[in-house]
């Protein structure tokens, strides 16, 4: 579907703009400005329309209008996605949630809350901390990003190696399909009847429908929380401890590793937080649970920490102390940010085990492309974040980014990893779909797509190879009909 | 223009076909084939999709019966051939197995391992593919999770023939769609799982087994929610006097603590403090699962409600009124209620429908739903046994037609017939 002729355009802005309102449709160049990209900011696209329904009936009429006219449309939270999941292609109407941002019920007993699509993420752990309760997933960017857009990318975070991620949370929504129908799916109780269409659609990347509200799981707030930070003379050691941690039967609440090259930056910027310079890396451990079980928990963490090779291991003592630690691995971003105009963080999941030999090779392909690279990641679960500072403007060097990029997904995949563990597919990793699945693979997950949205205009130009992929495999070349049930 | 028995044997002659086929719900197939592998699965569902010949999967056949009557099959497959152990990983904590491996044979395997398989469904021959078809769970899904949360990766061949893959072997991962979720309970409706990639949890250090009478609604749900409690189950007194003889006549909390030492017995000494539960043999929560059952009583109707937790008391009473023997997961809100049958066959029908309307009536009260999970053939045709309340009706239907094109995969046991 190309982009919509002009009399089409008009007619569909009149009537975008009699459901959300004047105020609510925007179509002039500079309103569509800021909404061109989303958190990915290398890739960007026009939208014909931005529309902002303040009310969930109005999601289902715009989809509606938009099927009318053959037009494409994406749905868009707070816009801090990373893989380009908002980002508008062949000119698609960008239908943002963020001003339904409401929670709506909250109910402690039975630890479930329904919650408006815009809602911010950690506005909603904020809501429910009087009942003793919270949301998990906690996304870095849970400041501002939206459960909608959670719900999209089947967000993680770092707690996601005791609580999961927002696959494991959500327990049902309300969903406007690419046509415009509004279906009721899931519910409180967690179990439903039918194929698990509320599983298959968290993670979906707004490729299927849209989700108007949501239900979601409340999970009880630990009776405590210690937070480690335990300095290692290298990755490896560092890995190793984790391992130890691992096999000991814990289940840290997170565990997550920080390189010299980021401790590096970090303590030449101001989110220092007195972290020794010559250290190789960083382990901050959190553990959450009973009280009177922590300290024993402690003793676990120090003794694996040190088999390993820890130069030291400090607990933080009060919540400044946690959050200084803290800072050494959320810095981590804002650090990099500050050596140059661009960040790229990349993401990709290997065996666990694997960790320290892929550092060394992504340290390597980043060295012979002449990059700024450190990394942080997920020690428990394997997931990396190698993160590239760089100028966007200076075409040699975003070359050499998206090249180091594809090579470090490949050494991920041979190792038997995966090309996304947080961030999802996108825009941005589309063509690197076909490291991981094979043409039967893709083209299963294209039946899925098609089921609900045959004519490709939901969040078009994202997670497949090409914006025509679902198109072009079409099972219907292989000579079955529809079965009359 | 379907193929004559002969002509059938014909066509799957290379998969060396059996006449041992077992009856299964009511259908009496002629053939029973057991591909051996991946790609022997592929090509056998490639020429039953050709010739559009319906075919029932089996694994272990604990949950042969459960879904709606089959419409047709005129051949078993059998998933004996895709069994085994393909790696388990024990610094990650993950496994990988063929669809026919049994359950057993994993958590042997992963305790070896020094690890956990996490998943305790009733039903000691149940399979790993059996599992996901269904979505079984046990008494410990509450803790460690259901299917859902633990399988990593699938391999499926679809209706058509077409062998996928969807997720991988790395514990967080958003790679493409999450095609397994759909796969997972679909009874084997939508594609025959060969392969799944599944998490293991850490073997906890110390673990035991309380049980006492069970104290107040509100009561139940807090000793189910402490710290360190890997599996709770209430049992209404009939339920009790199954699985623990010789105590009071009265409904039962049986509790299974599994975690570090110091958790346990805190947790043990709560649980004695406030509820009097005393130590009990491990062997009990076995009981409990022949208790939640998998097969279907002889005679009888088994159905299973999800419901809200905190409205779990006045629906178990609710049920008791109705005449229905019931046992609880506090944890999860599910609810399972067994009803005798009544003595008069040719009220079958009615007092099928009787049950349906209580038990229905019940679970919208309490904020749920119910399914009949287990029951005779004839019980099942009564109406559709997952209930009419799913909305995506018109979905289902849609991913039935691209994943299983021709019909051929356990049709009519899914909801709304597919």
């Amino acid at each position: 579907m190309s982009d919509l002729d002009p009399r089409t355009r008009l007619q569909l802005l009149d009537e975008l703009r009699e459901i959300v309102g004047k105020d609510g449709c925007l179509s002039s160049a500079e309103d569509l400005l800021p909404y061109e990209c989303d958190g990915l900011t290398v890739h960007s696209g026009l939208p014909t329309a931005v529309v902002l329904p303040d009310e969930k009936g109005q999601i289902a009429r715009c989809v509606a209008a938009c099927k009318r006219h053959g037009a494409p449309f994406v749905a868009r939270g707070a816009g801090t996605g990373l893989s380009g999941g908002a980002t508008a292609v062949e000119s698609a109407v960008v239908i943002e949630c963020s001003r339904l941002n409401r929670v709506l019920e909250v109910h402690p007993e039975d630890r479930y809350a329904v919650v408006q699509p815009g809602l911010i993420n950690a506005e909603l752990s904020e809501a429910v901390k009087p009942y003793g309760l919270f949301y998990a997933p906690d996304p870095s960017s849970q400041a501002a990003c939206t459960i909608g857009g959670n719900v999209a990318e089947n967000s993680g975070g770092p707690h996601t190696l005791k609580y999961g991620t927002t696959t494991n949370h959500v327990l049902g929504f309300e969903f406007v399909t690419p046509d415009g129908e509004s279906l009721r799916l899931g519910g409180p109780t967690g179990f439903a009847e039918g194929y698990d269409l509320v599983g298959a659609i968290v993670g979906s990347e707004g490729t299927l429908g849209i989700v108007t509200e949501v239900t979601v799981r409340l999970t009880p707030l630990p009776e405590a929380v210690e937070t480690l930070l335990a300095v290692f003379p290298d990755v490896v050691s560092a890995c190793r401890s984790v391992g130890r941690i691992i096999q000991s039967g814990l289940v840290a609440a997170a565990l997550e590793i920080v390189d010299r090259r980021t401790i590096d930056a970090v303590e030449s910027s101001v989110y220092a937080a007195g972290l020794p310079r010559d250290a190789g890396a960083i382990l901050l451990v959190e553990l959450d649970g009973p009280a009177h079980a922590l300290p024993s928990q402690i003793e676990t963490i120090r003794e694996a920490t040190m088999a390993e090779g820890a130069t030291r291991v400090d607990r933080a003592r009060d919540d400044a102390e946690r959050d200084r630690f803290w800072r050494a691995r959320k810095g981590a971003f804002g650090a990099m940010g500050r050596l140059a105009p661009d960040l790229y963080v990349h993401d990709a999941v290997v065996p666990r085990t694997k960790l320290p030999e892929i550092l060394e090779k992504v340290c390597a392909i980043a060295d012979n492309h002449g990059l700024k690279l450190s990394n942080v990641f997920h020690a428990g679960d394997g997931n990396l974040h190698p993160n590239i500072s760089f100028d966007r403007r200076d075409p040699e060097e975003l070359r050499h980014v998206l090249e180091a990029g594809h090579e470090i997904l490949s050494v991920c995949v041979e190792a038997g990893g995966v090309i996304t563990g947080e961030h999802g597919v996108g825009l941005e990793k589309r063509e690197f779909l076909d490291l991981v699945f094979g043409p039967d693979d893709m083209e299963a997950m294209c039946r899925l797509r098609r089921s609900f949205d045959p004519d490709n205009r939901c969040n078009p130009g994202k997670v497949f190879p090409t914006t025509r992929f679902c198109m072009e495999a079409n099972p219907k070349a292989r000579g079955y009909d529809n079965v009359p049930l | 223009m379907s193929l004559s028995p002969d002509a059938l044997r014909r066509v799957l002659d290379e998969h060396a076909p059996s006449l041992d086929a077992p009856e299964i719900d009511g259908q009496r197939p002629e053939l029973l084939v057991r591909p051996k592998g991946r790609d022997e699965l592929q090509a056998l569902l490639a020429r039953l999709a050709e010739h559009e010949v319906a075919a029932l999967v089996r694994g272990g056949g604990t949950r042969a019966e459960w879904g709606n009557p089959a419409r047709a099959g005129r051949v078993v497959i059998g998933t004996e051939g895709l069994d085994g152990i393909r790696e388990l990983d024990a610094d990650e904590g993950v496994v990988c197995a063929g669809a026919g491996t049994p359950i057993a044979s994993l958590a042997r395997a992963a305790s070896e391992a020094g690890w956990s398989f996490p998943l305790d469904p009733p039903g000691g021959a149940t399979t790993v593919g059996g599992v996901i078809a269904a979505d079984a769970l046990g008494p410990r899904h509450v803790s460690w999770g259901r299917v859902r949360d633990l399988v990593l990766g699938l391999e499926v061949t679809l209706g058509d023939g077409t062998s996928t893959r969807s997720g991988g072997r790395v514990v967080k991962n958003v790679t493409g769609y999450d095609l397994a979720k759909l796969h997972i309970g679909a009874l084997g409706t939508l594609g025959v799982v060969s392969e799944a990639w599944m998490k293991l949890r850490p073997a906890p250090e110390h673990s035991l087994l309380l049980s006492g009478v069970a104290p107040e609604p509100g009561e139940v749900l807090e000793a189910a929610r402490l710290p360190g409690v890997r599996a709770c189950a209430w049992l209404d007194e009939e339920l009790a006097a199954a699985i623990e003889p010789g105590r009071e006549l009265a409904p039962r909390l049986v509790v299974e603590l599994a975690e570090r030492r110091d958790i346990v017995e805190h947790a043990e000494r709560q649980l004695a403090e406030r509820f009097g539960l005393a130590r009990g043999d491990a062997a009990v929560l076995d009981r409990v699962r022949a208790a939640q059952g998998s097969r279907p009583e002889p005679e009888g109707l088994r159905f299973r409600l999800a419901v809200l937790p905190t409205r779990l008391g006045r629906a178990s009473a609710a049920l008791r009124a109705a005449g229905a023997a019931w046992m609880a997961y506090p944890g999860s809100g599910l609810l399972y209620a067994r009803f005798r049958p009544t003595g008069d066959a040719a009220g079958g029908a009615s007092a099928v429908r009787d049950a349906w309307r209580s038990v229905a009536a019940v679970a919208r009260e309490a904020g749920g739903h119910a399914r009949l999970e287990a029951a005779t053939l004839e019980a099942r045709a009564v109406r559709d046994v997952f209930g009419d309340g799913a909305e995506g009706q018109r979905l289902f239907r849609e991913l039935k037609t691209r994943f299983d094109p021709v019909h051929i995969l356990n049709p009519g046991r899914y909801a709304g017939g597919l």
